[in-house]
């Protein structure tokens, strides 16, 4: 009888271990057909030259040999346009996110918490036309050339407020878990509350309100739809914070709209390389949060 | 006091790893945020270089002396003209131009808020537009052909023969008044073949298309019904059929849908070889599209000596159904839009420098640049269309005076 339970219940435990494990397997099917089907097509642009070349010119059917190549600019492009958005909304973002957990946990805060969480539902198309209407208003109240509308700055602006909330938010629930007594502790060693907040909560929540900053670089790092307006588009990649800049997701929806085959592979290869852009900083943030963590821990 | 360390702490051995433990965590600390204003200070200077140019070649040659220095030059707007474009700016050298294909209604916008130096659009501007940007110029830079494509399983051709149409029929087909492939004016046209009974399946472009205002033009002058139904248009009502985003989507469609028909872009068709059916023409021959029997077309079209200034109103222009014996006759330009005085639409920041790098461009995509036209399937320009072109550029002017021009690059 006891036997027979034990046994149920393993069974169970079996059961529901390989529903999870289904449940994975179907989760990483996406990904693993994403970076296939990218692999498979961009397989004749992938080279050397891929990435030290230009983008060659578009070769039609009539052409027997093509070339490929052009990523090169559009990498260095898409990593400023990462670091200026990051350099704009992270800091922001945290500070945003202490103020919603340390200071504003009612009244306008959790007013503040509700509309933070309204902006990350705003489609990225309307952040960059937004942007574009708003630096284009103001260059023609101040009597500029309107064409410096389009520019590194503009499209790192529209980036860096698609990444604001997601920072903010991962960063005010980062700081609530961690338990009240910390603080008062610190206060009752008569720290005052900013030390308190910067130098202890801060520090303990580091390598999750840093897994939220790199949420929200990840976010922002493959999206095309803001820069149309913003960063528009430049073949040498970035030239200047004044200058428009190209960028990888841009040049992917450019090029796969050609007729031209080696331009559509160029853009497959392209998708892989974002891809493993996206999988390189991961990984190299992974390895230095556990650091952090490890040196946190070791102070205690 | 005998027994305390020489910093003052009392002795006791388990005092003192502690207090080194706490020195080593504020020393490592230390280090840490050393690291990061490194890692900022560096992250600035080298954003500073990349402002300065310090990792650009300076690579500018000069073509002649009486060449401007070159300066950047923005265009946007059709997606049709992109990869024709992106040949020419890599290889002029006279200045940078960098083009975003974003379509021609946004290229249209743009150059109406004169956020860039030129818009492209496969259409022309409507008279509403126009007004919309007082100053501005359009002259063709390239031109193209629609090549109707179709999935009829099981029909064989023989070689060098395909499917045949006119206007009135396609016309009926996308009215939706021929539904079936064996209807008797579409079995005329191709006696030799035995199409098939099913449903024809109408595919066109759900988005605003230059092709679509080329294949809706050559629509309305072929059936007054089509004219006065639906009209032409880059976006129309179609009274059936199924929508598909871009000549991508379209062919798509075509080649997944069985008994389905649709237009693409010739170059689109001919880059992916697409079957397409042979059109007749007002001489009653059946033509397959190629680059070059719609450039004769254009050539010969009653309308292309008969072109309209820059500043005119090209809404009415048609080169379709041109008279020659092999011209094929859905035929259709492709816009380049810009101001006539950059000086007054862009205001004082504008320089004549860049004005000059302007027309100098401009003048070499419509000389030189048409040499790139044929190996992408584009059409090339026309002598008298070229010819028309250059009196637009000779009336552009730098706040009332002529704009110097060279043959740069």
């Amino acid at each position: 009888m006891a036997f027979d339970r034990v046994a149920r219940r393993r069974w169970k435990s079996h059961l529901f271990a390989g529903l999870t494990l289904l449940c994975v397997v179907a989760a990483l099917i996406p990904l693993t057909s994403i970076v296939w089907t990218a692999f498979d097509r961009g397989a004749p642009a992938l080279s050397v030259g891929f990435f030290t070349q230009p983008l060659p010119a578009p070769c039609g059917s009539a052409q027997t040999h093509c070339s490929y190549g052009g990523v090169g600019p559009y990498i260095e492009g898409t990593l400023v346009l990462i670091a200026l958005s990051s350099l704009i909304a992270i800091p922001i973002g945290v500070l945003i996110g202490i103020y919603l957990s340390e200071y504003g946990r009612r009244g306008i805060g959790r007013v503040i918490s509700f509309f933070t969480d309204v902006l990350t539902g705003v489609p990225s198309i309307v952040v960059g036309i937004f942007v574009y209407t708003l630096t284009l208003d103001y260059i023609l109240k101040t009597g500029g050339n309107p064409e410096n509308v389009y520019s590194a700055l503009s499209g790192a602006t529209a980036l860096a407020i698609i990444m604001l909330p997601i920072v903010a938010r991962t960063t005010e629930e980062a700081l609530r878990a961690v338990p009240d007594s910390v603080r008062e502790a610190a206060l009752a060693l008569g720290i005052p509350k900013h030390r308190t907040t910067l130098r202890i909560v801060l520090t303990a929540a580091l390598p999750a309100v840093l897994t939220g900053a790199l949420l929200g670089v990840m976010r922002v790092g493959g999206e095309a739809a803001p820069l149309l307006f913003t960063a528009f588009n430049n073949p040498l990649g970035y030239t200047g914070v004044t200058q428009p800049a190209g960028a990888l997701p841009t040049m992917i929806y450019n090029l796969y709209q050609t007729p031209y085959a080696n331009w559509q592979a160029d853009a497959w290869a392209s998708a892989l390389v974002l891809v493993l852009i996206m999988v390189i900083l991961s990984v190299a943030s992974q390895i230095v949060f556990t650091r952090v963590r490890r040196r946190i821990s070791g102070g205690q | 006091m005998s027994g305390t360390t020489p910093n003052g702490a009392p002795p006791g051995a388990s005092d003192l790893p502690q207090e080194m433990k706490g020195r080593q965590q504020s020393s490592s600390k230390m280090a840490y945020m050393a690291v990061i204003a490194v890692v900022v200070i560096v992250v600035i200077i080298v954003l500073a270089g990349w402002q300065l140019g310090w990792f650009k070649s300076n690579s500018s040659t000069p073509a002649t002396a009486s060449c401007p220095a070159p300066v950047s030059l923005t265009g946007a707007g059709s997606t049709f003209v992109f990869p024709l474009m992106y040949q020419w700016y890599t290889t002029y050298t006279g200045s940078t131009v960098n083009y975003e294909s974003v379509g021609s209604g946004t290229g249209i916008s743009d150059i109406s808020a004169k956020t860039v130096d030129f818009g492209a659009s496969d259409a022309p501007l409507t008279p509403a537009q126009k007004t919309n940007a007082s100053g501005i110029l359009q002259m063709p830079e390239s031109a193209g052909a629609v090549a109707i494509i179709f999935n009829l399983p099981n029909v064989n051709f023989a070689a060098g023969k395909s499917l045949n149409v006119n206007g009135s029929v396609l016309a009926q087909i996308f009215l939706g008044t021929i539904m079936n492939w064996n209807n008797t004016p579409l079995q005329t046209l191709n006696p030799g073949l035995t199409l098939p009974i099913d449903p024809i399946s109408v595919q066109h472009r759900s988005d605003g298309s230059g092709t679509t205002y080329a294949f809706t033009q050559f629509l309305s002058s072929a059936s007054t019904q089509w004219a006065t139904q639906v009209g032409y248009s880059t976006t129309v009502n179609w009274p059936v059929g199924t929508g598909d985003k871009g000549s991508s989507g379209i062919a798509g469609a075509v080649e997944t849908t069985q008994y389905s028909i649709a237009y693409v872009d010739l170059n689109y068709a001919l880059n992916n070889e697409i079957h397409f059916a042979a059109v007749e023409n007002p001489t009653g021959a059946f033509i397959l599209p190629s680059v070059n029997d719609t450039a004769s077309a254009i050539a010969d079209s009653k309308d292309s000596t008969n072109l309209p200034l820059g500043t005119g109103n090209w809404s009415g222009v048609d080169v379709e159904n041109a008279p020659g014996a092999k011209d094929y006759p859905i035929a259709t330009f492709t816009y380049l839009m810009f101001y006539q005085n950059p000086y007054a639409a862009y205001g004082s920041s504008y320089t004549l420098q860049k004005a000059e790098n302007l027309v100098n461009f401009l003048n070499w995509t419509i000389h030189a640049g048409q040499s790139y036209s044929e190996g992408l399937y584009y059409v090339t320009l026309p002598s008298s269309v070229v010819a028309a072109d250059v009196v637009t550029l000779d009336s552009m002017n730098y706040n009332g005076a002529a704009i110097p021009q060279a043959a740069c690059g």
